[in-house]
């Protein structure tokens, strides 16, 4: 391979923070290549395109990798007091295929944890830092929603007009009126109206089991052709072994298995890991060597440690007249930011949003609360278009102990060792938690629901996995910089939910592209000395 | 249903809700759970119980396959909550 033929930026891995940094260095000249170990999603596939859409979606389309069994996935396993039941894709997109497009920017303090109340550690960069970023990030999607909300600071508006409430929503609203909380239409990766050569959304829920409608923002959708249509190459089915060093301890690309699963070699001038709170820090443990034998870019030992997952729960109010929770956008209704910051006189740090869905569907609500036998029926038929599902989701801290770790008792097709999480809620998120649960019950009495039911905080659910490679100043206390430059390798970039020092309490998905744009431009501003 | 002599389709509803509790109460590999998942994976995926269902309850199955259209948001309703005071941390 000549010089004139090496990538200037490789990128492992599609997902969100893949296809953005792809993108946004693309679109400033750079070359780039991008592998990705899955493949792209066979649309006519998508559960949703089927009447038998429940079905599927536990099964082909289940979020658990263990489940599904793709041939890009790897084995996931889970261990500690509250194990977490592992969501993931692997695929162009990464997990925002299954995501529902619930869309959050961070709030200023959120970057400023160890500063104003004593717990985990601040960012290497502010929220205004941030907040371009955002803002590209938003037009890019297609994000819907509405500027204004008292609970953020002032913001650029938003491309695309919020969904409808639905009859679910105005519930809520009513509650919140009756409350005097704030609540704000919430802001989602679904395009509302045609926007970009897509289609608007028709409504047909249920979203994190596809959008065969094109409507939801999965960044194979979103992203993507536009990358493409810049000059990404992106390359499916190329499963990364190992990240590569030259001679001088700088990374010189990776190793991958190909379709066929033989071993192929790809250099470049800078490597970008973005494979997810599980897979990047995977692949830097894979990459270890004499030099680098706790793994690549770990010499604080931090990679795989301070996995965060979120505080998350559902609450369920049961209302006496039908609430029409078969249509609308999933996530697409109310949320309420009253409870998100610090407040002195609860006993925790740190808060949480609570946002309203619609109902739950047939199959789903049967194997929740429909006992098999005689009843069964009955006690479906109470509750079926009857009920408001609210999503909660708090500030889970960093803890050391919270880990991942590689797994070689299962492995991959390729051979290569699956990942081990080790989970427990610390007393803090337990308090946060129980406090989260107890305010969605006092929402939904407003509301007017009859009987309020919840599913506590266990198990974890695993859909925002962060943390696990994270940012920072000190070398000490952080795998990368904070322009996500790992501070071992020079030319070695990290990006994804894996370098978020805290949580926040917030979906994370808008939060790691933004991340992920501003890393571009970082990596184009320092491209002189890589 | 060898006890019964009859194959389990041939029993009364009374005699197969007995077997599959009996079955249900001595299982220890987990394989009545799977059973019970895989039949209710099937009935709530037939399109007759889902008709049924959305004639009983309003609950429409066939919405997440066909979709309608989507009403503007209502920006009115924000007016108490426009008005309030800011609520989030300088940092």
């Amino acid at each position: 391979m000549s010089a004139a033929d090496l990538p200037e930026v490789l990128v492992v891995g599609s997902g969100a923070a893949g296809a953005a940094v792809s993108l946004r260095l693309a679109e400033l000249g750079a070359k780039v290549v991008c592998l990705e170990q899955g493949d792209w999603i066979d649309r006519t596939k998508l559960p949703k395109a089927h009447l038998d859409w429940e079905v599927r979606g536990r099964r082909h389309w289940a979020a658990n990798p263990n489940v599904r069994r793709w041939p890009a996935d790897y084995p996931v396993a889970s261990g500690g007091e509250n194990p977490v039941d592992i969501y993931m894709y692997n695929a162009v997109g990464g997990s925002t295929i299954g995501f529902a497009g619930n869309y959050w920017r961070l709030a200023p303090s959120d970057f400023r944890v160890q500063s104003l109340d004593g717990a985990g550690v601040d960012w290497p960069l502010t929220y205004e830092n941030l907040a371009p970023y955002y803002t590209m990030n938003e037009a890019i999607t297609g994000v819907a929603g509405l500027a204004g909300d008292p609970c953020g600071p002032p913001r650029d508006p938003l491309p695309l007009p919020p969904a409808p409430l639905g009859r679910p929503g105005e519930l809520l609203r009513q509650g919140y009126e009756r409350l005097g909380w704030y609540w704000w239409p919430t802001e989602q990766a679904i395009v509302t109206a045609p926007y970009a050569g897509r289609a608007d959304c028709d409504n047909r829920g249920w979203c994190g089991f596809g959008c065969p409608h094109g409507s939801l923002s999965t960044v194979d959708v979103s992203y993507w052709p536009r990358a493409l249509k810049s000059g990404v190459e992106l390359q499916t089915n190329a499963r990364v072994r190992e990240i590569t060093l030259a001679a001088d301890g700088r990374a010189s690309g990776v190793l991958y298995y190909d379709e066929s699963g033989a071993i192929q070699e790809r250099h470049a001038s800078v490597v970008v890991v973005a494979c997810g709170g599980l897979g990047t820090p995977r692949l830097l443990m894979l990459s270890s060597s004499s030099k680098h034998p706790e793994g690549l870019a770990n010499s604080s030992g931090l990679v795989g440690k301070n996995l965060m997952t979120h505080v998350q729960s559902f609450a369920v109010g049961l209302f006496d007249d039908p609430v029409e929770g078969w249509q609308g956008t999933w996530g697409g209704t109310v949320s309420t930011r009253q409870f998100y910051e610090t407040d002195t006189a609860r006993d925790y740090v740190r808060g949480f949003v609570m946002s309203g869905c619609r109902g739950w569907s047939p199959l789903n609500l049967a194997l929740q609360v429909a006992p098999w036998g005689s009843g069964h029926h009955a006690a479906l038929d109470a509750r079926l278009n009857h009920e408001v599902v609210m999503y909660l989701c708090g500030e889970d801290l960093p803890e050391e102990s919270n880990q991942v770790v590689l797994d070689w008792e299962h492995l991959d097709r390729f051979g290569l060792p699956g990942v081990g999480t080790h989970y427990a809620l610390s007393e803090n998120s337990k308090r946060l938690g129980s406090d989260m649960i107890g305010h969605a019950h006092q929402v939904l009495q407003a509301a007017g629901a009859g009987s309020v039911r919840d599913f506590g905080l266990s198990p974890i659910w695993g859909w925002h996995l962060l943390g696990t490679a994270r940012m920072g100043s000190d070398p000490q206390t952080s795998v990368v910089d904070g322009s996500h430059r790992a501070h071992d390798v020079p030319n070695l970039y990290i990006v994804d939910g894996s370098s978020m020092p805290t949580s926040g309490g917030v979906n994370p998905t808008a939060t790691i592209q933004a991340l992920a744009l501003r890393c571009a431009d970082q990596i184009w501003k320092q491209r002189r000395e890589l | 249903v060898t006890r019964a002599q009859r194959t389990f389709i041939q029993c009364s509803a009374d005699e197969r809700e007995r077997l599959l509790r009996e079955f249900e109460a001595n299982d220890a590999t987990d394989a009545f759970n799977m059973v019970r998942d895989f039949t209710y994976e099937a009935y709530y995926s037939h399109p007759r119980v889902l008709a049924a269902l959305e004639k009983d309850t309003g609950w429409s199955s066939s919405s997440p396959t066909r979709g309608s259209a989507m009403r503007p948001f209502d920006s009115s309703s924000l007016e108490r909550v426009r008005s309030l005071p800011p609520r989030w941390r300088r940092a």
